[in-house]
């Protein structure tokens, strides 16, 4: 049984379904990458697992346990996180500040940890706004994984980053899953970058699963190539 | 100028500079304008009146506070908290309803009757300061509000429930997501906002006249220093506060019928020089 899995979910807005009949499955320490163009659904997607979005039907689960109703509150208290797409929460505070802040009120025992495998002992004493955008997504994936959460939901982590930030803060999500041991769902832009951090994939088109599979399989999926990648690919 | 016109300035400023704190802390928090905020002063100030007139001046110093916080958990339980997520406007026209029903309470208690309240014993007389006589008492207002401001950024910067407050008001939803009460927080907030406006009316209740309608043309001003400040910023409503103050103070003396129109020229010029306001986020 997986740690954190969803079946069956559906997301309408009126007549339209964002989202159809979707499922997945994450297993702790692997990183599980979701793809798709835009308006696939994937934003809808990490909305209706992280609790933000009722579903309209269908079933998450936690532990097996039903979470469906559950608020993103709950969510984060019971070890399902997920990362902001902002940058900078609070902005107006120094990242040591409200790093310690998040810590406190979720039990993080080591944040040194989280905070030196993510480069951030430099700024630490920086007012969050002026540091430079690519380390302030690092701040967000740090305040994602405060707490020892046992799912973590990213949604586009590298959006708006250049090319060799974008493979650090890739890398960042590898180990600290690995290390950490935690499920982590990827919703990511950047295809090249899944394939190459990603254990399993999972292809979105049109609000239903493609395909999933390891990073081969996907690629080399039919489907998958016409709807998405192209035959350069 | 002289000294005495920039004292007068600067007491005016310290009221504005607690009112309007107060205002801008629960505008941080709920995310509504409480255009109940000057009820609340008003309310403050004819307690204070009450209580002075009984008791002593003293005991009303320190029991209008009490009182009106305790309308301030009412404010946030049976308002705020139960009408969080219906829009910003809806919550507005509520704070505006009940500011009416608090005036027409005021009249029903005490009356259309412009009234008064005697400065404490110990403060009536004058006090020599650099070089005029100055009223004893505005130096009592001015010494308590720039203390009260003093703790209350002191609060805001030093202690845990500061930073959770100044977490919150830059992001309620994540705030709450990451283990911050924010109910218990907004809670503090609101009566605390509340007992700060029960504090100004009481300080202003021997400075100004008490009549029904104070409430409401003092938080015109009030409003237009908080989006001078930067809406939501605490520190930015203190500046603008003892700012306007000054300058309303100043130019009545120069030239009371521009005066009247100072409060409004200062709020265009500033949201044309910086339209988030002194101290304000950038407008997204």
């Amino acid at each position: 049984m997986s740690i954190f899995s969803a079946s069956g979910l559906t997301v309408r807005y009126g007549a339209l379904a964002a989202l159809t009949d979707v499922a997945i499955e994450l297993e702790p320490g692997v990183v599980h990458g979701v793809i798709g163009p835009n308006g696939a659904g994937k934003s809808t997607f990490i909305d209706a697992l992280s609790g933000r979005r009722r579903p309209s039907s269908g079933v998450v689960r936690l532990d097996g346990d039903d979470i469906t109703r559950r608020s993103v509150r709950w969510r984060r208290a019971h070890g399902v996180s997920r990362s902001f797409q902002r940058t900078s929460v609070f902005g107006s505070m120094t990242v040591r500040t409200q790093l310690e802040m998040i810590a406190r009120r979720n039990d993080e025992p080591d944040l040194d940890e989280i905070v030196s495998t993510l480069g951030l002992d430099e700024v630490q004493d920086q007012v969050c706004s002026e540091i430079a955008y690519g380390t302030q997504r690092s701040v967000d994936l740090a305040i994602a994984l405060i707490g020892r959460p046992r799912v973590v939901l990213l949604d586009e982590p590298c959006a708006g980053l250049v090319a060799d930030e974008s493979v650090r803060m890739l890398e960042h999500v590898r180990t600290l899953c690995t290390e950490r041991d935690v499920a982590a769902l990827l919703v990511e832009h950047d295809v090249e970058g899944v394939f190459r951090t990603c254990d399993v994939i999972t292809v979105l088109d049109l609000g239903s699963v493609l395909a999933t599979g390891a990073p081969a399989e996907v690629r080399a999926n039919p489907d998958v190539v016409r709807a998405y990648l192209g035959s350069a690919a | 100028m002289n000294a005495a016109q920039l004292l007068n300035g600067i007491a005016l400023g310290s009221l504005l500079m607690v009112l309007s704190s107060g205002l801008a802390m629960i505008y941080g928090l709920r995310g509504v304008t409480n255009f109940a905020h000057g009820a609340l002063y008003m309310s403050g100030a004819y307690l204070a009146y009450t209580l002075s007139d009984r008791l002593s001046f003293w005991a009303a110093l320190v029991l209008v506070p009490v009182i009106l916080a305790v309308i301030g958990v009412v404010l946030e339980m049976v308002f705020f908290r139960p009408l969080q997520h219906r829009s910003h406007i809806e919550l507005g026209l509520i704070t505006f309803g009940l500011a009416l029903i608090a005036e027409r309470l005021v009249v029903l208690i005490w009356g259309e009757k412009t009234l008064s309240v005697d400065p404490p014993p110990g403060l009536t007389g004058t006090t020599s300061v650099l070089g005029v006589d100055y009223p004893t008492y505005r130096l009592g207002i001015i010494v308590v509000a720039l203390a009260l401001a003093a703790i209350l950024v002191m609060w805001l910067r030093y202690t845990r429930t500061g930073l959770y407050v100044r977490a919150a008001s830059q992001d309620i939803e994540t705030a709450g997501i990451m283990g911050i009460d924010v109910n218990r927080v907004s809670l503090i907030v609101v009566s605390f906002g509340a007992a700060l406006a029960g504090l100004a009316g009481t300080l202003a209740a021997p400075y100004v006249s008490l009549d029904p309608n104070m409430g409401n043309s003092f938080l015109i001003i009030v409003l237009i220093v908080v989006v001078i400040g930067g809406i939501g910023s605490i520190g930015g409503a203190m500046v603008a506060g003892m700012g306007l103050g000054i300058i309303q103070t100043v130019s009545t003396v120069w030239s009371p019928s521009v005066a009247v129109v100072v409060p409004y020229v200062a709020l265009v010029v500033v949201l044309l020089w910086r339209p988030q306001g002194l101290a304000g986020k950038r407008v997204s």
